[in-house]
């Protein structure tokens, strides 16, 4: 639960707010879950939110990291609670931040540095943030321990992870009492990779109507990409390669690294936080667009603010003649199971030639015996050129296809194996479908082999009739192409 | 394939005041060490195998003076050319002649020197230079070993 008390101290009044992460519905007792938004980031909205529904002047946020209920908070707070304070377990682990409601909304955005791991330095932050004395209670009664490295509830806050909160949080320490002018610094959000995490933020960044981050730490590798997508956020380059994808090097691992590249004017300048993921992305209905504007600051809290049940941002369309119809498909994920199979991708490539329909494949001459074109775009640029050349663009759940579907707004069909079609492709337009086989196993989010059957490639990929279907409905549907 | 260490970059940087040093296909850094050694403003080093540029970048990620880019030659060289003063001197430690095509299209080279790494083992500074790019080879500094 996320849970928080409304407190009155004149009167002794106290209100309990209990909210959980949503499925879909957004109702009032629920809140947005997005997998990119630290712990900090829930404390922030749970504020907001309570704040909103009451009058009081005291806030008692619950550390959105345990699943704690309004009334055991007002249990724990049974004496009352009429002054700012922390709340924190036996071992430290910080239980309750008691603040008065004016000043969450005040120190909003510096709030994101909260640890929620640490109770200490989140009092130390918060004196420096407030100016106020904020007493640490210990509940002598009560022990976290160690964290779960991840929970039923979805978080993975391990004990690594909780060193790059902390490291964060004693940055942001560092700077509110050193520096007189903290509060005109920016906050940075630490999101420097992948290709297509990169897009989904330079989106949500466009999309965002009062940001608490300004700035973004990426990796200088993405700059054309950074350009093309038309990120909203002030760039701070990080020269070092992305993170791979293998867990070969860790993530708080990186993370250290990033700080000591990064190098003390940057830190010493910047409210940094850790945006990459803190929680598992496929237990959330929403789009990954959505998480990353939920992240940098909108509250989202009804169903028609959600961008995948909008128009998107950008739609376009190819200027050539509708026939013939060209198609370009992007079919290779780098792994057996993320590329779409190759013998639906043969079946599909000649039954469109056989259709009369032009097919292009980045990178695969060997699909050229049955039929296709192999091309080159292994740039921004080239594939930015090599998709204006065609009417629809197939991809799989990879950066070509959020580029070309988000940034491009190109019609585009989105093939999904074992990755969650709700979270990287969702929301259907004329301009956008996203296709697969509705299999239970559906979203895996295996990246070596099929973990059910033992494949190699993935059987959750859409059949090549319901490919080649689902290009047919949308090239009538845009360009008014039916086959003679 | 030759070694940066084959060459004298103490007398290179002497002679010719390099203050950069940009080297392509870095591999696992065995160049990267030797460029360190010397009062480079800035090393760049480009390597298109992911795990190898990452293995270098992460033992020095705290060495503000090498930048680690992860791209292809041509890709690495135009990143590496933007954050240089073009009217500083460069040393360029390349393993394909044609890079220089490259870089001849994108930066005033009369003050830089190149160091070709050839596949036949040898390193040195290619007659290439002078036959299909016009730039005055006569900076044909001898390796280490037989100056």
């Amino acid at each position: 639960m996320l849970t928080g008390l409304a407190v009155s101290t004149a009167s002794g009044r106290v209100e309990g707010f209990d909210f959980r992460f949503s499925k879909g519905r957004l109702a009032a007792d629920e809140m947005f879950d997005s997998a990119t938004s630290p712990p900090a980031r829930y404390v922030v909205e749970l504020a907001r939110r309570i704040g909103g529904a009451s009058s009081a002047d005291l806030l008692a946020i619950a550390n959105p990291l345990l699943p704690l209920k309004a009334a055991q908070i007002a249990g724990w707070l049974k004496e009352g609670v009429r002054e700012p304070m922390i709340l924190a377990s036996a071992d430290g682990f910080p239980l309750v931040y008691c603040l008065p409601r004016a000043l969450f909304a005040e120190i909003e955005r510096f709030l994101l540095t909260l640890s929620a791991v640490d109770a200490e330095l989140d009092q130390r932050l918060l004196e420096g943030l407030t100016g106020l004395s904020l007493p640490r209670r210990r509940m002598q009664g009560i022990t976290i321990g160690p964290y779960p490295v991840s929970t039923p509830t979805g978080w993975f806050q391990g004990p690594a992870r909780q060193g790059v909160l902390k490291v964060t949080t004693a940055n942001a320490i560092k700077i509110v009492e050193s520096r007189k002018d903290w509060r005109d610094l920016p906050v940075a959000a630490f999101h420097p990779y992948h290709a297509g995490s990169i897009i989904f933020f330079a989106m949500a960044s466009r999309d965002v109507t009062a940001p608490l981050v300004t700035r973004q730490v990426v990796c200088s590798s993405y700059r054309d990409i950074v350009a093309a997508s038309g990120l909203a956020l002030d760039p701070v380059w990080l020269k070092l390669p992305f993170l791979p994808r293998d867990n070969s090097v860790g993530e708080p691992q990186y993370f250290a690294h990033s700080l000591n590249r990064l190098g003390e004017s940057v830190l010493r300048d910047n409210f940094v936080v850790f945006m990459r993921y803190s929680r598992v992305s496929a237990i959330s209905p929403f789009h990954m667009i959505d998480h990353d504007r939920f992240t940098l600051g909108e509250s989202l809290t009804r169903p028609d603010q959600l961008r995948q049940l909008q128009p998107p941002l950008v739609t376009e369309r190819c200027a050539l003649p509708a026939a013939p119809l060209k198609v370009l498909f992007h079919a290779t994920g780098g792994t057996s199971i993320k590329n779409y199979p190759l013998d639906y991708a043969k079946v599909a490539v000649r039954c469109l030639r056989g259709l009369g329909i032009e097919v292009s494949v980045i990178g695969r001459p060997d699909l050229e015996p049955f039929g296709a074109i192999s091309i080159d775009a292994d740039e921004t640029d080239a594939l930015t050129a090599a998709v204006r050349r065609h009417h629809i663009f197939v991809g799989l759940d990879s950066f070509p296809h959020h580029y070309v579907r988000s940034v491009m707004g190109w019609p585009t069909i989105g093939l999904f194996g074992a990755t969650g079609a709700a979270n990287f492709g969702g929301g259907w337009t004329p301009h956008y479908r996203a296709i697969d086989s509705a299999l239970a196993c559906h979203p895996c989010g295996a990246e070596t082999g099929c973990p059910v059957f033992g494949t190699a490639e993935c059987i959750n990929y859409a059949k090549p009739e319901h490919l080649i279907a689902a290009i047919l409905s949308m090239a009538e549907q845009v360009y008014g192409f039916v086959v003679e | 394939m030759g070694a940066l260490s084959d060459f004298d970059l103490a007398a290179l940087i002497a002679a010719h005041g390099g203050r950069y040093l940009v080297e392509t296909g870095a591999g696992k850094g065995d160049g990267v060490e030797e460029a360190l050694r010397h009062d480079f403003l800035q090393v760049y080093a480009i390597e298109s195998a992911h795990k190898l540029a990452l293995d270098v970048a992460l033992r020095h990620s705290e060495n503000h003076k090498l930048t680690v880019i992860h791209a292809r030659s041509e890709k690495g060289l135009r990143e590496a050319l933007e954050e240089m003063e073009p009217g500083l001197p460069a040393i360029f430690w390349l393993k394909d002649p044609q890079e220089l095509r490259v870089l001849a299209s994108l930066r005033d080279l009369s003050r830089d020197v190149f160091l070709i790494g050839f596949e036949n083992g040898e390193a040195g500074l290619g007659e290439v230079l002078a036959k299909t790019h016009k730039i005055d080879a006569s900076l044909a500094y001898p390796l280490k070993s037989s100056a």
